[in-house]
């Protein structure tokens, strides 16, 4: 008998989160101060991050990141947001995110028929050197950062691609994000692995 | 002369803060496990007179800061508060010849290594582990990042030790700007060595840690109940933004004080083989998570006017009704252990206990 068994079907749909952007977290040189990444106003270096007209993927999982720029309001700070999903059965809810200092906090995934389960969400700090304390893969690394008032070198912000199980095999209707303004969501895709 | 200390190395946790951080470099140096130094011991303590805007403030039951930050380690450590820079320079230089590196405050205004260089002030701590006075430099290891250790100039040194660290409103930190640095140092000595981190040991550092949490010396300032009173105390003072300025810097002590602690017990939990004590320990850490949300509503609240009352209260109460858990999850862990508690206070150099540290 095979103790490995391996299969495709692998399914992955990146969601689009622009309609729930409500933060800037990325800033040109031009436009400094208008960074609100965190309680500094710091921000990501635009031209440091992915292309936001293409698909994004540090491991196998792709993302639509967002367009970054002036004006641009580029990921969405979690303040009990409802995102609807597409209909499936998922296994996996793939992020690219960030915190200002480390968090965990609770997610309600709501199925089809009406119920709706709590599940951690948890992000580690944009701050380098620390470290991906909830085991995340360090998708996105830039050289330097954002202040108000300058770039600062030597100091180099991450985005974490994390995940939150879909423990139930039910149809997922929509999730709601917690409310913890210390948490970044950059990128939303749902996977599911083929065993539906 | 020219003195340079070897083996500095860096140590950085990311919830802790300048205090931490410069600690930990020191006990690495020395041998010692930071995070079993740093984190054994856990409490809660809030005097209001005693509380400072800087990013290394340290509530302070015990006379020293050294008897607060390692109850249960040889390390002495007390700040210096000299005349002026002249004698501050002095102490420094004496204690660096003498094999010793020392914690300095500046001002990271006049610090050309640290972002906030020519642009706000911001009270914070360095590692001094040299000097050169031919050359007019001082030998600093910093660990929060951009990381730097090497030489700096003397003069912009001591700018930022004599610095008033002002709190104006377009160059003020949000929350370390407005106290005088006043060239504070902190005098450190290792007095013996690490403890072996036994059953019988880690067993009587959790149970001093509960019975300080459940029968404080002062209910209204120490423990749960000191605890509960002072996020009482932010809820419902009439200076609302000040209030929540003291939330993100007091909540970063406790932040950071519980997420050395949940280190504490997992490494020390796997290391027994306690699983126990591994999920006490992750209640611990989620409890320095629940500190994130408070911190940063709070901050966000103080600068931006934003009313996060309500959501602030909630977070409250879910902290408040968390640490009663973790405290029951302890108690229940420490009888797991294979040893009974023994007393975890470090001997002194007479071997006896010390007075008044319990």
């Amino acid at each position: 008998m095979e103790n490995v068994i391996q299969a495709a079907g692998f399914c992955a749909v990146p969601i689009d989160l622009t309609a729930y952007f409500n933060n800037t977290g990325a800033t040109t040189q031009d436009r400094l101060a208008d960074g609100r990444l965190n309680v500094w106003r710091n921000s990501f270096p635009a031209e440091e991050l992915p292309d936001g007209t293409e698909l994004f993927r540090r491991t196998q999982v792709p993302f639509r990141f967002p367009r970054t720029g002036p004006g641009r309001l580029d990921n969405v700070v979690c303040a009990g947001q409802r995102i609807d999903l597409p209909p499936g059965r998922w296994d996996w809810i793939y992020l690219l995110a960030c915190s200002e200092r480390r968090a965990e906090d609770v997610v309600h995934l709501h199925y089809r028929d009406g119920v709706a389960d709590q599940e951690w969400l948890r992000v580690s700090d944009f701050w380098p050197a620390s470290p991906p304390h909830f085991g995340e893969i360090e998708a996105i690394t830039c050289r330097r950062i954002h202040f108000p008032r300058h770039v600062q070198a030597g100091v180099g912000p991450r985005i974490w691609q994390q995940r939150l199980a879909v423990s139930r095999q039910q149809e997922l209707a929509y999730l709601r994000l917690p409310h913890n303004i210390a948490i970044h969501v950059f990128a939303m895709t749902l996977a599911a692995n083929g065993w539906n | 002369m020219k003195v340079l200390l070897k083996d500095v190395p860096f140590w950085f946790h990311d919830l802790g803060n300048c205090l931490h951080d410069c600690f930990g470099t020191l006990l690495l140096r020395q041998g010692f496990d930071p995070v079993e130094a740093l984190g054994a011991g856990w409490e809660f303590h809030h005097d209001p007179a005693r509380v400072s805007g800087e990013e290394y403030y340290h509530p302070a039951p015990r006379p020293t800061l050294g008897e607060n930050l390692f109850p249960f380690h040889p390390v002495r450590a007390r700040w210096q508060e000299p005349a002026d820079a002249q004698e501050a320079w002095a102490g420094i230089r004496a204690s660096i010849q003498d094999g010793r590196p020392v914690l300095a405050a500046v001002d990271n205004f006049y610090m050309p290594i640290r972002p906030a260089f020519g642009d706000v002030h911001a009270a914070h701590l360095v590692v001094v582990w040299g000097f050169d006075d031919e050359a007019r430099e001082v030998y600093l290891l910093e660990a929060t990042p951009p990381l730097f250790t090497g030489p700096l100039a003397l003069d912009d040194f001591l700018r930022a030790r004599g610095s008033a660290n002002e709190a104006r409103p377009n160059t003020r930190d949000y929350f370390f700007a407005g106290h005088r640095i006043r060239h504070r140092w902190i005098d450190v000595e290792f007095t013996g060595t690490a403890p072996k981190a036994t059953a019988a040991w880690v067993g009587g550092v959790v149970a001093h840690n509960v019975r300080g949490w459940l029968e404080p010396g002062d209910p209204r300032r120490g423990g749960l109940a000191g605890l509960r009173h002072w996020l009482a105390d932010v809820a419902g003072r009439d200076d609302r933004a000040g209030a929540l300025a003291e939330l993100y810097g007091v909540g970063w002590a406790a932040q950071g004080a519980a997420a050395l602690h949940a280190d504490f017990l997992r490494v020390t939990g796997n290391r027994l083989r306690c699983d126990a004590l591994v999920h006490a320990g992750r209640q611990v850490d989620r409890l320095a998570h629940q500190w994130t949300g408070l911190r940063i509503f709070g901050a966000h609240s103080s600068t931006t006017g934003d009313n996060y009352a309500a959501e602030l209260s909630r977070r409250t109460r879910l902290l408040l009704a968390d640490h009663e858990d973790v405290l029951d999850r302890l108690t229940a862990a420490i009888r797991r252990l294979d040893e009974p508690p023994g007393d975890p206070r470090p001997l002194t150099a007479a071997g006896a206990r010390p007075l008044g540290a319990s």
